[in-house]
């Protein structure tokens, strides 16, 4: 398989190397690992199953087991529920009946059964949920050469002002600051800011 | 007739909670290239990176109480698929018997061998082996962070969601990444 030359700033990219640093899908696939072969992948899979489920789960039981008599065990474990929930209701002096959905199933898991996972959620609302990307500088993305000057050092603007509630210069106090520091002087517009000692 | 709708991984999840067997398969199938990609690219070496598979998958799966479902299970594996190739890493690294760093072929090794003539494209042989180099050489954190976006395929939410960082970080640990991958590569990039 060849790339070919094209455009470098639009895909399909002229260099395969900047494509493939761009996250270029194509770029991407060409510059795959070898994939294993296929006796590898069943020895992988292989290996997960015996550790995800031991072979002792799947042994037959004894015929003297206690296996022999669940319906003595779940009676009980039944005649237990009914009963609790009769005086629970009783207690909470409401005798409506709860919606289904209050009520969740527990399954008796055998022993060397995988734990039951706790599935996810209904996702909350995210406001940011589509956003890929959140431009904002972060102190380390910024690399200060020389500021000239003394003062304030505004870096950036309110991306997000419903969103995200900056503080405000008069609603930070900095006590025992390096005396290298410049002084904290408040911006105009309550702009994002970094304070940060200026290279001397 | 319509086609028959894959099961989604949350129905895979209960039917594998469940003891069910063939759902185990079928997440296996569904994500097995993109971990063994991520895997691959940290450690650079194929059977190092079945291990971190094999581990990844089994201990997603064991500790899935720990899924709070605030992100995709794709995202969750990977993150676990990652921190198994970390532990197979630093196993290496104390074993002391094979490189720290992923297994593959420095720049310099790889020579004027892959420099390519003008206009003649580049083999795809070539370029993996030159991307395995260059990644080798990205600091550890750098090198996550751009894999789990390049190679998973994971959005910048949800890199910084499996590696519990934010995503400013993520954004400025990509920027140097591509920055040291394109000097890397500078010197392997037709004219």
């Amino acid at each position: 398989m060849k790339l070919h030359s094209l455009d470098p700033l639009e895909p399909p990219f002229r260099d395969p190397f900047a494509a493939y640093i761009h996250g270029d899908p194509q770029a991407v696939a060409a510059a795959a690992p070898p994939e294993p072969s296929a006796s590898a992948w069943e020895t992988t899979r292989q290996a997960i199953h015996a550790k995800l489920f031991p072979r002792s789960q799947t042994l037959p039981q004894p015929a003297n087991s206690p296996r022999r008599r669940p319906w003595v065990v779940g009676s009980f474990t039944a005649l237990t529920a009914v009963a609790a929930t009769v005086v629970g209701l009783l207690l909470a002096n409401d005798f409506s009946v709860p919606a289904l959905s209050q009520f969740s199933l527990v399954h008796n898991t055998p022993a060397g059964t995988p734990a039951t996972p706790s599935l996810p959620n209904p996702t909350t609302t995210d406001e940011l949920g589509e956003m890929a990307i959140l431009p904002i500088a972060t102190e380390d993305e910024v690399v200060l050469h020389r500021v000239p000057g003394d003062g304030w050092l505004p870096i950036g603007r309110d991306l997000l002002p419903a969103l995200i509630v900056l503080a405000g210069p008069d609603e930070v106090e900095m006590n025992d600051t390096p005396t290298a520091w410049p002084p904290v002087v408040t911006a105009p517009d309550a702009a994002p800011m970094i304070f940060a000692a200026k290279p001397r | 007739m319509p086609p028959v709708a894959s099961p989604t991984d949350e129905i895979l999840l209960r039917r594998f909670a469940a003891g069910d067997r063939s759902a185990l398969d079928e997440l296996f199938g569904r994500y097995r290239v993109v971990a063994y990609r991520v895997a691959y690219r940290l450690l650079g070496h194929e059977a190092d990176a079945l291990d971190a598979v094999q581990n990844g998958f089994v201990n997603a799966l064991k500790h899935l109480h720990r899924f709070r479902g605030q992100s995709t299970f794709k995202t969750w594996l990977l993150r676990v698929i990652c921190n198994a190739a970390l532990d197979i890493g630093r196993q290496r690294k104390r074993d002391e018997r094979i490189p720290a760093q992923p297994i593959s072929p420095t720049l310099d090794e790889l020579g004027t061998a892959t420099a390519l003539p003008v206009d003649a494209g580049l083999e795809r042989d070539d370029l993996r082996r030159a991307v395995d180099a260059a990644l080798a050489r990205l600091p550890a954190s750098q090198r996550q962070t751009f894999v789990l976006h390049v190679e998973g395929g994971l959005t910048y939410r949800e890199v910084a969601q499996a590696l519990g960082i934010s995503i400013g970080t993520v954004m400025s640990r990509l920027f140097y990444a591509r920055q040291k991958l394109k000097e890397l590569l500078a010197n392997y990039q037709p004219t």
